[in-house]
């Protein structure tokens, strides 16, 4: 279960709202190591996830509150 | 490529149904259903886009786990008095077998996902109903009314009655009550009467 999450998808819990979308979709579209990106508005925890072979938890911790945004792993 | 892996995805869809029933549309969350069904949270968003999608294909799923039980030995054709019939056993069978799909999908008619899952509704369930009611009509064994009003008169009284059965007590509480085919005929006989011009 480990392994799976972090080869492929990372999962954040962050405060991220509709209206950022445009201005975060402009550095995560450029991030070549993200392969899709996705947030869930609908759920409680404005749900970020990361497809990426090649990033870690901490470095889109790092990239997403660099932007202003809280941002921490869902835990299992 | 990942593969599906259908127990774990029937397991979130289990959890998912028991948290919106006890806990209503808000206690759901990815992450509490994550935990609740032994998953971590990326492995639900590998099946559901979001949380709304994973409502509404929940929504999707136990419809029509109803609407196949419901038509279980009924034809649109059948007597008004006969059709009727079947579709109360079924009705009331699958509510009491299905207690938390039945309460779940009070839930969604009650929320605003219902316009959503309204168009989704398959359309020969629809038209089947339907023609059950217009064949009556013709053959003047029901009298036209509003759908709503019919609908009320022909199966509120049995979902009232599978209440009582569920809770296993009756009007006055200490009673205690249990919906059988003698009840159901009883019951059924009086609503008939209702609906005949």
């Amino acid at each position: 279960m480990y392994s799976e999450t972090i080869s492929e998808i990372l999962v954040f819990r962050t405060n991220i709202q509709p209206d950022d979308a445009t201005q975060l979709s402009a550095t995560l579209n450029t991030e070549t190591k993200i392969r899709h990106w996705t947030i869930d508005f609908t759920d409680v925890d404005n749900v970020l996830c990361v497809h990426t072979t090649q990033l870690t938890v901490e470095n889109v911790v790092e990239l997403i509150t660099s932007l202003g945004f809280s941002c921490e792993e869902l835990p299992d | 490529m990942r593969t599906r892996d259908e127990n774990k995805e029937a397991a979130i869809r289990q959890k998912a149904i028991e948290m919106v029933v006890d806990e209503g549309f808000d206690g759901l969350s990815m992450q509490k259903l994550a935990k609740a069904a032994g998953v971590s949270p990326a492995t639900i968003y590998i099946y559901f886009k979001d949380r709304d999608d994973l409502i509404i294909q929940l929504w999707i799923s136990e419809i029509n786990k109803m609407s196949e039980s419901m038509l279980k030995g009924f034809d649109p054709s059948m007597s008004f008095e006969e059709g009727l019939k079947v579709q109360w056993m079924n009705r009331a069978r699958y509510s009491i077998e299905n207690p938390m799909g039945a309460h779940f999908l009070e839930q969604i008619k009650y929320s605003p996902y219902h316009e959503i899952c309204a168009k989704k509704m398959k359309p020969k369930f629809v038209a089947m109903m339907q023609a059950f009611v217009i064949n009556a009509i013709k053959r003047k064994e029901l009298i036209k009314l509003p759908v709503e009003v019919y609908w009320s008169l022909a199966f509120a009284p049995l979902y009232q009655l599978v209440k009582y059965h569920m809770s296993g007590r009756g009007v006055r509480g200490a009673d205690k009550f249990e919906l059988d085919e003698k009840i159901m005929t009883l019951t059924l006989k009086a609503v008939l009467k209702g609906l005949k011009p």
